[in-house]
């Protein structure tokens, strides 16, 4: 059962076998498993729970009703950047552009050799992976959908001859509406508020939005539950909850779960370190014809010609008002630029980076994000922008701009690389949108937080199955890792009841 | 002069401004955000949108309500402290918001363009949040023929 409306009460105490923290790609798979498996599961999400024809077009009002800190979530360091995170049932499912990438083979075995974590290993994981991809409907994106972007995109990268695609994604009705970022207003993106939710509520799951957990229900060294706060639609906290089980599971992504095990005193020297997110940048590009940018699939179109490099290549596409901001100023040309709005197309790369920051409490539950880019992930972003660079030419655009806020659009490759060798760090304009590696899994507890089954380290009846436990980043978009590893680590959990 | 002293004094002027200004009948931060708003997309250059015609500061107004308490307090103060700046470091004497709109163009630019990195980005930051605002009034989809494919749709927080 799905209790929209907690806040009715002033308190709420529910006993069952297994608590679950979080319901997006972690949590929702997670509680599908273990509810079919006919344990008694509770779900507690800090967001709300919106279905499709409550969501917005409006891009402050779809931030203000999905995202973590109405979409204001920043790293701070070098560069400061945004980290856009979900905050609904669904979690960043519901706002991410669907896409699904299979775990890299390479990552796997490293994962399973150097951090010795037989769990992870290819033959462990994959089978999961295809019982997650027929479950989402993962398929091909339909290239009559995907709208002028990827078109002019897919163009340009079979001119170069390099390597590439249509996305898999999980959305196999998908109509093109171009605002995967705010909720699909159609269901046709499969995130896991319109699949493993629902099915685990209809097998007898309880699932509370709206409760923000704060504090586990320790006795002696198990964790027994966890108790927090009943919220209003508006985050204010209107009562208490305590959910009492024999098992809790940590699945509230890569920046809160760390966070709530600090928070508890569970002290490892690990635990918010090793932050990773996969740097991601763009290229703007203008072309002679119409593209309109926010019609089609936002992100269609891959080329992998430089995955070697740590490079994944995607089409990216957002609301206008995203790209005033990048393309308006006080210069003449601007106007020109501005004028050119309907004719922009905007691919972006993101880069596999090693940890480089941390997290640490700031208020609440709220997480303090530090990330210092280095210089090897930085030079990787540079020859990221030139790749895209060069596949917006071959496509026939007229001007290109990177993603730099001092940068303005060159009409050649000679002027852009020239612009790129003297960049610096501070100006470029990155997002890093897949947060991982902050509660680390291994086998020894000097370097690691939670072993191989995803047990915490020195703490019995707690478990993490998120982003978090991955023990470096992962190269590509990690959505369905992330509900292949919860759907593995499922199973070790299931052990505990046998 | 140091930087430190620099940014003290930038804080400390506006804040006694401020003060000055208070019983007005619109804040100095969104008289800037209007100012910035116009400056970035002067009517007719491209778009046919006059900035002080349109809803823009209640929804500028709107957007700081709802943002989280600690980032809203920070867009605030960057708003008011370029409000009152131009008044005490250049030779205009005036506030941004009475500045003529090439004036407060080339002001602004020393602003996107600064080679302090802590005021270029600041700068980014709060122009990305006008342009958000910006981009969310109805006459200027209208302008760029702008509309998702599947027609706008749902309740947004300027209606309620």
């Amino acid at each position: 059962m799905i209790h929209k409306t907690p806040y009715e009460q002033k308190k709420i105490e529910i006993e069952g076998d297994v608590c679950i923290i979080g319901s997006g790609a972690a949590g929702g798979v997670c509680a599908k498993r273990l509810q079919s498996a006919g344990l008694k599961v509770i779900v507690v999400e800090e967001g709300p729970y919106f279905q499709p024809h409550e969501f917005s077009d409006d891009p402050l009002t779809g931030f203000k009703m999905l995202y973590r800190n109405c979409g204001m979530q920043f790293a701070q360091g070098r560069p400061y950047f945004p980290v856009l995170t979900g905050k609904c049932v669904g979690g960043t499912t519901t706002i991410n552009s669907a896409i699904c990438v299979r775990p890299p083979e390479g990552m796997l075995v490293k994962w399973s050799r150097e951090f010795f974590i037989p769990t992870l290993s290819p033959d462990s994981i994959y089978p999961h992976v295809e019982t997650v991809e027929r479950e989402i409907k993962v398929t091909p994106v339909n290239m009559s959908v995907a709208g002028n972007n990827n078109l002019l995109v897919k163009r340009g990268i079979e001119r170069l001859g390099w390597r590439g695609g249509p996305i898999l994604r999980n959305a196999p009705d998908c109509m093109g509406c171009g605002v995967c970022i705010f909720g699909c207003p159609i269901g046709a993106k499969l995130s896991t508020d319109l699949t493993y939710i629902p099915d685990a509520s209809n097998m007898g799951a309880h699932i509370f939005p709206l409760m923000r957990a704060e504090e586990f229900i320790f006795e002696g060294n198990t964790v027994k539950g966890v108790k927090g706060k009943i919220l209003s639609n508006n985050g204010e906290e209107t009562g208490n909850f305590e959910a009492r089980a024999k098992i809790t599971v940590l699945a509230a992504g890569t920046l809160i779960s760390p966070i709530l095990l600090l928070k508890n005193g569970i002290k490892n020297p690990v635990i918010g370190k090793n932050l990773t997110v996969h740097p991601a940048t763009g290229v703007l590009a203008i072309f002679k014809e119409e593209v309109k940018l926010w019609e089609g699939v936002p992100q269609g179109y891959y080329c992998d010609e430089f995955i070697g490099d740590g490079i994944l290549i995607e089409t990216s596409a957002v609301d206008p008002a995203i790209i005033f901001a990048s393309i308006s100023g006080f210069r003449k040309e601007n106007e020109k630029y501005l004028k050119s709005i309907n004719r922009i197309a905007l691919a972006g790369a993101m880069v596999y980076d090693p940890p480089s920051g941390y997290v640490k409490p700031k208020k609440g539950i709220e997480p303090q994000i530090i990330y210092y880019l280095k210089e090897e992930t930085f030079k990787r972003l540079l020859k990221a922008m030139e790749a895209v660079a060069k596949i917006m030419f071959s496509a026939g655009a007229e001007m290109v701009k990177p993603f730099f806020t001092t940068a303005p659009f060159f009409n050649g490759m000679g002027k852009f690389k020239e612009f790129l060798r003297n960049a610096k760090m501070m100006d470029i304009e990155m997002e890093g949108n897949h947060p991982m590696g902050t509660v680390r899994m291994g086998v020894s507890p000097e370097i690691s937080a939670v072993d191989p089954s995803g047990k915490v380290h020195g703490v019995k009846g707690l478990y993490v199955v998120d982003a978090s436990v991955f023990p470096s980043a992962l190269g590509v978009n990690p959505m369905l890792t992330i509900m292949a590893i919860a759907s593995r680590l499922s199973q070790e959990i299931l052990k505990e009841f046998q | 002069m140091k930087r430190r002293d620099f940014l003290k004094i930038s804080l400390i002027l506006p804040a006694f401004e401020c003060a000055k200004t208070e019983g007005k009948k619109l804040p100095s931060y969104l008289l800037c955000a209007e100012a910035i708003a116009e400056a970035l997309f002067p009517e007719g250059r491209p778009f046919n949108v006059d900035v002080k015609k349109t809803d823009f500061i209640k929804r500028m107004e709107k957007s700081l309500k709802v943002m989280p308490q600690y980032e809203s307090f920070l867009l605030k103060a960057g708003l008011t402290m370029i409000e009152y700046m131009p008044r005490y470091f250049s030779f205009h004497f005036k506030r941004l918001s009475e500045l003529s709109l090439e004036d407060r163009r080339k002001y602004l630019l020393g602003w996107e363009e600064s080679t302090i990195s802590l005021k270029r980005i600041a700068f980014k930051g709060i122009k990305q949040i006008i342009c958000l605002v910006y981009g969310s009034l109805p006459e200027v989809k209208k302008e760029i023929n702008f509309a998702y494919p599947c027609g706008s749709y749902g309740r947004t927080i300027w209606e309620e």
